[in-house]
């Protein structure tokens, strides 16, 4: 669906005339596209909480909410061009863990800077094109090739620092992390800037718009003649290099590398990329998309703190929300 | 780097007692020749082999465990080794523990990630004849004699008296609790907490699962802070405060807000330097690895029988059955006498 759905929606809306079966049409057609559908969730939620959860609706909350996105938000980016492709990357947080890692453990060494985040980008893109090259060249399924890599990459992690949290950064490397232009903090804004242009690319560049072409019928794809594996390879160095990217800007966030930073960040992701019109199948999603998924999971969280449900609830409410939202999705794309 | 050369400190006292424990059961006298570390009148048996295992087996936590463990095989002048999985992942733990009894060591000490998952292995290593001691996360239906462990309940009543002291013993102090459910350990925590702070008339209005890593105790410290504006402090039972502490910087409220976390990592030293965290609570986990080695090595020298001669034939285990390994409160003033505590 995804790309074929959106275009056809675009088109009726277009030439959908003024008749009341057309303004039906419309809405059906409307609906159609998963951002919609869940875009309307996220509103319809937002409204609903403001009026009735106190605290909730402040600027405040959606400020805290939106600093809590952050990393999530470039991973899940990451994961949503990785489904789309029919690919799959478990290891994305264990590599946001290793750049994250690697950049202190770089400036603890005495490197300046600029050279720590480089060497940790580099660490980021070495574990993405290891993915890529064993995906491609060597044939194995990308869910295992990454089931391995999230543990070699952790397993990284653990040798590079012993198990233990680094800390002791100059003071321009914390800066950017903790930076803010009036309320909204800098990491928003960067998290808002990829979201964005990920987003634009993947539906307006070629180079992207070919991974939907992959992901949905790769047979195709290759003898149309467009380079399946070089594809590839630019997925996995995508989702691995915002992984890198995000634990460099988590560890100038909080000042600390943490080596179980990014522990379970691949499922939420996975979650949100889903929730979001991304099939498991590959050839659908959007990074708009995956990104709402990951608003409205954490809309939902944060009610279920403000409202104070036990925290033996939490996990199981959480989840029937989910359920709940995901089958209301499919139903609707049933019926139209 | 972060890895820095061991310093061996020598702890006068333990070896004073360990010395006078051994030296009183007879053992082969004469100076040890080689290996200085070795206590006087301790014969070193080099091919004796003692190893600890543990799941998620590269935190920090377990540095000191094993700090402790090597001190006293140095002093014994036996083989101590580390091995675990790094997973935080029961039947991984089991398969490694296995391969550990196959290798036929003198005595184990193993950590359990699951009570019942382990207890078979558990179980088939003290079968084997091999002495086995448990620490930090028992599994109390398994044949192992003694386990050594910080009491969590307790650790949670001690921060809860601190929290209670920090905030001046303001009535209807509101406080949050960072846990993970389903942790035996942490929930024992926070119901300690939750007692002792209800005495001094305080509240934990919000209790938040920790996650993993700092990004999840940081957004549902920042909720809570959304509902609950006017709180007073907040103790995190795991290792995760310097999240829940960037929250609360976030809110210009450092200081004001007391926060209280457990162990000590780099990342909680720097901030309870600077002042925003208020204290920590850090487990003796040295004394399970040092009092575990020595107890090990006690019942597999047939040093103890608890006065009962036979224990074996009496159903009887030749040690107590449980050591509290105790707690340090660390704030500010103290910071300094903790700071190598983690160093490997």
């Amino acid at each position: 669906m995804g790309v074929e759905a959106e275009s056809t929606a675009v088109s009726e809306t277009r030439w959908g005339g003024g008749s009341r079966k057309g303004w039906r049409l419309h809405v059906q057609q409307l609906l159609r596209v998963r951002e919609m559908t869940l875009l309307l969730l996220v509103c319809g939620c937002g409204i609903v909480f403001s009026l009735t959860v106190p605290n909730f609706g402040s600027l405040a909350n959606f400020l805290s909410i939106s600093d809590s996105l952050v990393f999530d938000a470039m991973i899940t980016t990451g994961m949503t061009i990785a489904l789309v492709s029919g690919g799959f990357d478990l290891s994305v947080g264990s590599i946001f863990a290793s750049s994250g890692v690697i950049v202190a453990v770089a400036m603890v060494a005495g490197l300046p800077v600029w050279l720590s985040i480089g060497v940790a980008l580099l660490t980021a893109a070495g574990w993405g094109l290891l993915n890529g090259l064993v995906i491609t060249r060597v044939g194995v399924n990308p869910l295992l090739t990454t089931l391995a890599t999230m543990g070699m990459a952790r397993g990284f992690v653990y040798i590079v620092t012993e198990g233990r949290v680094v800390t002791g950064f100059p003071d321009e490397f914390t800066a950017p992390g903790q930076a803010a232009f009036g309320p909204v903090s800098a990491l928003v804004l960067i998290a808002l800037l990829v979201v964005i242009a990920a987003d634009v690319l993947l539906r307006k560049s070629a180079f992207l718009r070919q991974l939907y072409y992959i992901g949905s019928n790769e047979r195709a794809a290759r003898v149309s003649g467009i380079n399946v594996e070089r594809a590839r390879i630019g997925v996995y160095l995508t989702t691995a290099l915002l992984a890198g990217l995000a634990g460099v800007l988590s560890t100038s966030k909080f000042s600390a590398a943490i080596p179980l930073m990014g522990t379970g960040a691949e499922l939420k992701a996975i979650a949100a990329a889903v929730i979001g019109g991304a099939s498991l199948y590959g050839g659908e999603g959007t990074v708009l998309g995956g990104t709402l998924g990951l608003i409205f999971l954490a809309l939902i969280q944060s009610v279920l703190v403000l409202l104070n449900i036990s925290v033996y609830w939490q996990g199981f409410i959480a989840g029937a929300v989910l359920l709940l939202a995901v089958s209301l999705d499919v139903l609707i794309h049933k019926r139209s | 780097m972060i890895m820095r050369q061991s310093k061996c400190t020598t702890n006068i006292p333990a070896i004073a007692v360990a010395g006078v424990l051994l030296a009183s059961l007879g053992q082969s006298s004469g100076l040890a020749q080689q290996d200085q570390v070795v206590l006087q009148g301790v014969k070193p048996l080099p091919n004796e082999r003692y190893v600890m295992v543990t799941f998620l087996s590269g935190i920090e936590f377990w540095v000191p465990a094993r700090k402790g463990m090597e001190h006293a095989a140095k002093q014994l002048g036996v083989q101590a080794s580390y091995q675990g999985t790094e997973k935080y992942d029961a039947i991984d733990e089991a398969r490694v523990l296995d391969q550990v009894i196959a290798s036929k060591p003198t005595g184990i000490l193993v950590t359990a990630q699951n009570p019942e998952a382990l207890r078979p292995t558990i179980d088939k290593a003290v079968d084997a004849g091999i002495s086995v001691v448990m620490f930090d996360s028992d599994s109390p239906k398994s044949k192992r004699p003694v386990f050594l462990a910080g009491d969590n309940y307790r650790i949670g009543q001690k921060a809860g008296e601190l929290m209670a002291r920090l905030l001046n013993n303001k009535k209807d102090a509101k406080l949050e609790v960072v846990t993970t459910i389903g942790q035996l350990n942490m929930t024992q925590r926070s119901s300690g907490f939750q007692d002792a702070v209800e005495k001094h008339g305080m509240k934990v209005v919000r209790t938040v699962e920790e996650g993993g890593g700092y990004d999840a105790t940081y957004a549902r410290t920042k909720e809570v802070l959304q509902a609950v504006p006017d709180l007073d402090g907040i103790f995190d039972c795991g290792s995760m405060a310097p999240g829940a502490s960037k929250a609360v910087q976030e809110t210009g409220k450092i200081g004001t807000i007391k926060i209280i976390g457990m162990d000590l990592d780099n990342a909680l030293m720097d901030l309870i330097e600077k002042g925003q965290v208020a204290a920590t609570l850090v487990q003796g986990a040295w004394h399970m690895g040092y009092w575990g080695l020595l107890m090990s090595y006690a019942v597999a020298h047939g040093m103890v029988d608890a006065g009962i001669g036979d224990y074996k034939q009496a159903g009887a285990s030749p040690l107590p059955a449980y050591v509290d390994t105790g707690v340090y409160e660390v704030t500010k003033e103290n910071l300094k006498f903790f700071r190598d505590i983690n160093k490997p």
